[in-house]
């Protein structure tokens, strides 16, 4: 009989996936909020 | 800041279509494997998250090699963008490989030699942002920097071999005939093939982005405006 280890499965793929969208999100923030200090600066604030 | 490649958008494109279609590909046309059930389907995203921090690691390391020969900084913007993308795929890879772990095993962790040189290496290339951390000027952080990434991939070949080298009960899975842990049909093959480079091109994607952010960061602290 094959063990049913469904949740496993979901749990793992959560996880991997939840990690690189986490990561990705955070690399676009912290591109934002550098973008968004250079133009303050360049405009004089 | 230069403008968004359009190549870079393409692969961004590329990585939002490639990976849904291998997750899809991974549960819809694999077979399940009879002993591990379903979770064994992590395993296809596991080894690719593995493959994916190693190749990053290395990458780290010839760019490192790169600042050091030419003295540019964009080689030392691509060197912590590789370490940084490096850690995170290497962290996926042990959480996915300590859920798999907990049903099969019935533990989540065991001291064996892939996991143990899997955490050594993350530890070390961890230690290279606190080093960077610890420095005061771009140029030592990128001098040092590149030192530490030639120094610390000699981890990747350890890490890949010691499934190999020591005696250990974590699967191997690339090997010839009857030393593969379990035989891999066709579909298998396929989806396993194809999680490869899927991680490959959402790799070159995320160190892409990661290296541009670094130059913003750059252009920070020349300006004396990073925090």
């Amino acid at each position: 009989m094959i063990p049913d280890t469904s949740a496993d499965m979901v749990l793992g793929f959560a996880v991997i996936l939840g990690v690189l969208l986490v990561y990705s999100l955070s690399i676009f923030l912290r591109a934002r909020a550098a973008r968004q200090i250079l133009k303050d600066d360049e405009d004089g604030d | 800041m230069p403008k968004k490649p359009l190549l870079l958008t393409i692969l961004d494109i590329l990585t939002l279509i490639l990976v849904p279609a291998a997750l899809g590909l991974i549960l819809i046309y694999t077979p399940v494997e009879v002993n591990m059930g379903p979770v064994q389907k992590v395993f296809y995203f596991h080894v690719a998250s593995a493959w994916g921090g190693m190749l990053s690691f290395v990458v780290a390391a010839v760019t490192g090699a790169l600042y050091l020969l030419r003295r540019e900084l964009k080689w030392d913007w691509l060197s912590q963008a590789a370490v940084e993308v490096g850690l995170v795929f290497g962290l996926t890879a042990i959480l996915s490989g300590m859920i798999w772990a907990q049903p099969i095993w019935n533990t989540w962790w065991v001291w064996e030699p892939r996991l143990t040189t899997t955490a050594i290496m993350e530890l070390i290339y961890l230690a290279y942002f606190i080093l960077r951390g610890a420095l005061s000027t771009p140029e030592s952080k990128a001098r040092l920097g590149a030192v530490f990434a030639i120094i610390s991939v000699i981890t990747v070949p350890i890490t890949f071999f010691s499934i190999r080298l020591y005696r250990t009960i974590h699967p191997v899975v690339i090997a010839a005939g009857s030393d593969a842990a379990f035989s891999m049909s066709p579909r298998m093959q396929t989806a396993f093939f194809t999680s490869l480079g899927v991680f490959t091109i959402l790799l070159a994607d995320l160190v892409w982005h990661r290296t541009r952010l670094a130059q913003l960061q750059s252009e920070l602290e020349q300006k004396g405006l990073a925090s």
